[in-house]
Order: structure tokens, then sequence, then C-alpha cells
């Protein structure tokens, strides 16, 4: 095949897995030893670039100007059905600035790491509680409904001030959302429910506020006129999906990998000021994000490739994570690294702004459940978990393990 | 040879608090969240440290020069 035959017909773009469940796909290492960028076709014959070094994928995020983030930009990029019918969002991550500025400032001190921090306790309590009900429980176990999903579900619930309870129609509103082959109308509905319920929320706060999140926002910002009641329902929509699902497959895969090297494992329970290191090491490892999304609005060299305005570009963090340019034997796990930083939580203006929460609960989280559980083990064999791999976000829907030999 | 300079930028850091969490005896975060420097924090006694942390900067809000 000729160059000129590729450029018109390039390869569609698979997020598909081999056996080896926690790396990225293999042909995105072949992809990227090849070019930094690279065209492909989408799944529904679109064609966009993917960018796959480290270095292209910080320039793609560092470059806001000229690499949108609004889905209404004209040839933005979408992976499957679902997310497709997503275009007409103006959620956070997908707004570009000044909205984008006026919204993140309104709850950037929100999540100031030392402030994060001092909820400790509240998450080790959450955590302890869970532990407990393992304890009970008989073997094996699903850690996502024990542990994975209840942790970053309750400590959400709990920064936004909203009922516990309330967590079961989150999860299901956001499993219709992010199911790939979910119709459009159904994302349209789930999508609709949350907003309606983060309205209610604003109204509900302004005229009786409390000591939490929601509250402040209301009374910071709605109240004072710099945000629409409607921009911080949003706001609280987006802080719900960034923390879910992101935070309970990053619990279960880490627990996945730790299994998986015991070794190191056995080195984080002797000298826990190693978890520090272990926590940035399994984010960068597993990069639940893997792919993020851009529209390119004015002709710009990447890495010395052109980039046209009305071309899209599908950021795929997973790969940058692996590029053995930046990161040494970058398949390997190692807790000890002293790599550049890696992309995992994004870069440029949309990095993700709860990764000190992420962080938080990770290193909360794994120490717990090891502690706890010493004899922990996987209740089937890795190869026969199932692997969720075909959205932009990665993950187990169960994880069977036995906390006792 | 004269000691490099730790500058930051506030009006283009985003508060990732990445710095702020990497090198707490030299970055901080202010009440609203963006980078403060550490009064008397010595960046050369963290210098591997502070160079990660300008480098990962998201927004590049950081050098030392």
């Amino acid at each position: 095949m000729t160059s000129t035959d590729t450029a018109a017909h390039p390869e569609p773009l698979s997020l598909a897995r081999g056996e080896a469940k926690l790396d990225p796909p293999a042909h995105f290492g072949r992809w990227r030893s090849a070019a930094p960028l690279r065209r492909i076709t989408l799944w529904n014959g679109e064609t966009a670039w993917v960018a796959l070094s480290y270095e292209a994928v910080r320039a793609v995020f560092k470059d806001g100007a000229r690499f949108r983030a609004a889905p209404v930009t004209p040839g933005f990029p979408t992976i499957n059905q679902a997310d497709s019918a997503t275009k007409g969002a103006a959620l956070l991550p997908m707004l570009d600035p000044p909205a984008h500025t006026a919204l993140r400032e309104a709850v950037l001190r929100e999540f100031i790491v030392k402030r994060i921090e001092s909820l400790r306790p509240e998450a080790e309590r959450i955590v302890a509680g869970l532990l407990d009900a393992m304890t009970g429980a008989a073997d094996p176990v699903d850690l996502i409904p024990a542990l994975a999903a209840p942790v970053p579900a309750t400590f959400t619930c709990l920064l936004l001030g909203v009922p516990l309870d309330d967590a079961a129609f989150f999860a299901k509103c956001l499993d219709v959302r992010f199911t790939p082959t979910s119709a459009a109308e159904a994302v349209y509905g789930a999508d609709d429910r949350l907003r309606r319920y983060f309205r209610d929320l604003v109204t509900a706060r302004a005229a009786d506020p409390r000591d939490d999140l929601s509250s402040r926002l209301v009374t910071g910002s709605v109240l004072t006129g710099k945000l629409s009641a409607e921009d911080a329902a949003a706001l609280l929509h987006v802080l719900l999906i960034g923390g879910f699902d992101t935070t309970k497959q990053m619990i279960a895969l880490s627990t996945v990998t730790l299994l998986g090297h015991p070794q190191q494992l056995a080195e984080l329970m002797a000298a826990p000021a190693l978890w520090r290191g272990a926590v940035q090491e399994l984010l960068r490892y597993i990069s639940v994000a893997q792919v993020e999304r851009r529209a390119c609005v004015a002709d710009t060299e990447v890495c010395g490739q052109l980039i046209r305005a009305g071309e899209g570009v599908l950021v795929l963090l997973g790969s940058a994570n692996r590029d053995p340019g930046v990161f040494v034997d970058p398949d390997r796990f190692d807790i000890h690294r002293r790599d550049l930083p890696h992309v995992a939580f994004g870069h440029g203006i949309h990095q993700c702004l709860g990764q000190p929460v992420a962080r938080m609960l990770l290193s909360v989280t794994l120490p717990a459940l090891f502690t706890r559980f010493p004899r922990l083990s996987l209740a089937v064999p890795l190869e026969e978990l199932r692997f969720r791999d075909d959205r932009s976000l990665i993950g187990v829907s169960e994880l069977p393990v036995r906390t006792r030999p | 040879m004269t000691a490099r300079q730790l500058g930051t930028d506030r009006e283009t850091c985003i508060g990732s608090g990445n710095c702020a969490r990497l090198v707490p005896a030299v970055f901080d975060q202010d009440e609203d969240g963006r980078v403060a420097l550490v009064p008397g924090g010595d960046p050369d006694a963290a210098a591997a440290d502070v160079e990660l942390a300008v480098a990962g900067c998201p927004v590049g809000a950081l050098w030392w020069e």
C-alpha cells in the first residue's frame, strides 16, 4: 500500500486490548514508534488524528486556543454512539475559555490539596466501614460493589452535600450515559435526569444553605451573580461524573495491579511512605481515561505534523504514559519511578480538577484494604476478568476476590 | 554563578496543586487555590523535585532559571 492510499483510507481506531489487559492496545505502541500522530478512521467513518507520543499529547492539550474542547467545534471526533449523542453538552471539560475559566474558578478553592487532605479522616471512616462489611461476608467478594464503587460514591455525595441514598440513582444514570451502545434518547434522558437533579439541588441550597460544596457554590457564585443557576447545576453535575467511575476503576485496577506485583506490594506494606510514589505509578500504569477529544480550529504543526483547522484529534493518554522516550522501560510497573509526571489526569487547562481527591482516596483505600486482608487474592484468573475497553474509560465490571486463603 | 530564580505566574495557574503536592516545602496554594511560594522555601534544597514540578506544571506557570 502506498502512503497515498494510507492517507485516503486510514486504519480504523480499535481500543481493544490484547491478552495483557493492563497494557494499552499493542498497536498504539507500534503506531507511536512510527509517528507521534497518525490518521485513523472513526466508528462513524469520519477520519481524525490520534496523538500518541507524550510530547504530542502534551502539545495538543496545552494549546487550548487551537485545539478546542467544545464538542460543537467543526471536526470534533467521537468514539461511539453514546459519545456522539452528547455533542451538545456544555459541561466543564467540554468548554473553552472564557466560559471554562469562570466555571473552574468557582470551585477551584474546594479542591486545594490541603483542603482535600484534611478530609482524609472522613475517607478513612468510609473505607473502614466497608472493610468491616467485607470481613463479615463469605468469599468470594466482588470488590466493585463492596469497596471500589462505594468509596468514591460515598465521598462524592459527602463532598457535594447530597444524601448517600442518591448514589444508586447517580450510578444508574451514569451507566446509561457511558454505555457505548446506549441509544441517543436514553443518553439524553439520563443526562436530563441528572440536570434536573442538580437544578433542584441549587434551588434547595439557595433557599437553605448548609456547610457543603454545593451551598458554598450557590452562595459564593449564584447568589452573587457570578454564575447562573444553570451553570452551577452543570458544574455540580460534572463533579459527580468526574468523581464516580474514574476512581472506582482506579481502586479496582490498582488492586489487580498490586496483586500482580507481590514483591512491590510487600515493600509498600513494610514502608508505607512508599504509597505516595505507588499511587502516582498506578495512575500512570493504568491510565483509566484512555481517550480525550479535541478539534483543531487553526492549522497547527504538532511534532512536525501539520494538523488542519476542522480536523479532530483523539488524545491517547495511556499511549503517552507508556512512551519509552519519557518513561524508562515504560511497560514495567515500578513504584520507585522518578520519570517526568504522567498525563493520566490530562494536561493544560482541563487537567483533572478532582485529582487531589483521587490521590487521597487511593492512598487511603489501598493500604487499608491490604492491611485488613493481607492474604487477599483474585478469585478468578486475571485473563478471565471481563475487561471493558470499548469506551473512553477502561475498567472491569466485576472483580471477585478472596479475602482469606 | 548566580542562583536560579524561581518564578510563578498566578494568572496562568489553574490550581492543579501539582507543585504544592510534589514540593510542599517550596510551593503552596493560596486561598483561591493558585500557586504561592512558601516564604523562606529553598528550591535548591529540593532541586530534583522542583525541576519535576516545573516540568509537570500543566499550564507552564512555573519556571526556574
